[in-house]
């Protein structure tokens, strides 16, 4: 799939498929969290807002990895796709971590009482979130396509520090967000039938965003591609 | 891998590890300012005026809790488990208020020693489970 | 579990921040794809032009 026309030939045959599983798998995850997971000893039902939140803040984080390793593919090997891929995934990445952010704050309210503070996962989030709007904002001024990418590429790479600093922020810091319930060295403090529901909805988000991915990338190699000769065979237009 | 390729392999390399650096750099330099709150161990040993706005943060010690039943005063204490902090709050608690919860509040340090708070936020914990499960877990303590 | 009208919507008075929670984010799904739709149909506009 690393060449623009097989991409696209290829990406057509799934899109249906994922489109069915992943919307199909967000579902159940979010049903079974809002309606059939049980009720939390002390937040109430206030914590349901977690199915949402948790998967967005990991999505958030993970798509900016994936562009940061896109980047460092289209640095060394300059394999036009993964340019276009670090392009496309960029606006999804952006909504994620922009719905971890109003989600977190209205989950907030309730809870601790504030919408907002000033504590260190929650300002480094922010900061995450403008490192996206500044990738985007960068390929956008810059006119050729190529150097946009490689521009681009570089900062999500020296962008990729940000995402130890959010992991460990609840950990180096005193700060009002609660520090992480999984984590590798113990077994997570959570019961299980709240988890199981959890671990659906990240499987859903992370389908969704391949899905959303596909769709962008799929657009990008068209409008960069139209002048080849298998997008004016594809389309008809032989004059 | 051709030379040209290995070239750009260590020029990224290197650009990651500064990247790295100068992160790491500038949250050392930042450590204690981006902590939320003190503990009362650390407003005991600090020199704070009575007018400069601070937040305290620590569990709120058991059976400490007083509310004045006509007013919305409340006085309660928040440990570190060394030293306590007794603050003064007057206004509405939110829900996850509780004893031997989180709490983080803002407001001034009186010089009588105690803190007078003007926002009491709830810190709630990373734990997860249904009503009947804390219930088992209680009785097994 | 939940059951009925007021446990699953009203939450004991948290409801309302729940199901914004859950609106705004079928909000940012629904406007990812509508965007890309909306660039697909120009791009094949333009494409048809040439």
């Amino acid at each position: 799939m690393g060449s623009p026309p097989l991409f696209y030939k290829w990406s057509s045959k799934i899109l249906p498929w994922l489109s069915i599983v992943s919307i199909l798998i967000l579902g159940v995850g979010l049903y079974w969290g809002m309606f059939y997971a049980p009720t939390d000893y002390k937040q109430g039902d206030v914590y349901r807002i977690l199915f949402i939140h948790v998967p967005s803040a990991i999505l958030g984080q993970s798509i900016f990895m994936f562009m940061a390793i896109c980047g460092f593919i289209n640095m060394i090997w300059r394999a036009k796709i993964s340019g276009m891929m670090l392009k496309s995934a960029a606006p999804i990445g952006a909504s994620f971590t922009l719905l971890a952010l109003v989600t977190g704050s209205i989950w907030g309210k309730p809870t601790w009482g504030t919408w907002w503070v000033w504590d260190a996962r929650l300002t480094s989030t922010l900061i995450l979130f403008f490192i996206y709007a500044a990738l985007i904002g960068l390929h956008s001024t810059i006119e050729d396509k190529t150097k946009a990418d490689r521009a681009v590429s570089i900062l999500s790479i020296v962008g990729i520090a940000i995402i130890p600093v959010i992991k460990k922020s609840v950990d180096w810091w005193q700060t009002l967000h609660q520090p992480s319930t999984f984590t590798i060295t113990s077994s997570p403090s959570m019961s299980p039938d709240m988890y199981q529901p959890l671990l659906i909805c990240v499987i859903g988000f992370y389908l969704f965003f391949a899905l959303l991915l596909t769709l962008n990338l799929r657009n990008e190699v068209l409008e960069r591609e139209k002048n080849k000769n298998w997008v004016r065979q594809l389309f008809g237009g032989l004059s | 891998m051709n030379p040209i390729r290995k070239q750009r392999l260590y020029a990224l390399i290197a650009v990651l590890i500064g990247s790295l650096v100068a992160t790491w750099l500038v949250v050392s330099a930042l450590s204690e300012n981006m902590n939320l709150f003190y503990s009362p161990t650390e407003i005991k040993d600090a020199k704070v005026d009575e007018v400069t706005l601070i937040r305290a943060g620590g569990m709120v010690k058991e059976d400490s809790i007083i509310k004045d039943t006509r007013t919305l005063n409340v006085t309660f204490t928040v440990t570190d488990y060394q030293n306590d902090l007794e603050i003064n709050y007057e206004g509405i608690l939110p829900d996850l208020f509780a004893e031997n919860a989180g709490v983080v509040v803002r407001g001034n340090l009186k010089k009588d020693g105690t803190f007078k708070a003007i926002e009491v936020l709830a810190k709630h914990d990373e734990n997860y489970m249904p009503p009947e499960v804390a219930k088992l877990i209680n009785e097994d303590l | 579990m939940l059951n009925g009208f007021d446990e699953v919507f009203i939450m004991d008075g948290n409801g309302p921040y729940v199901w914004s929670c859950l609106v705004i984010f079928i909000l940012i799904l629904v406007l990812n794809i509508f965007t890309a739709l909306k660039r697909k149909n120009k791009i094949l506009k333009s494409l048809k032009k040439l």
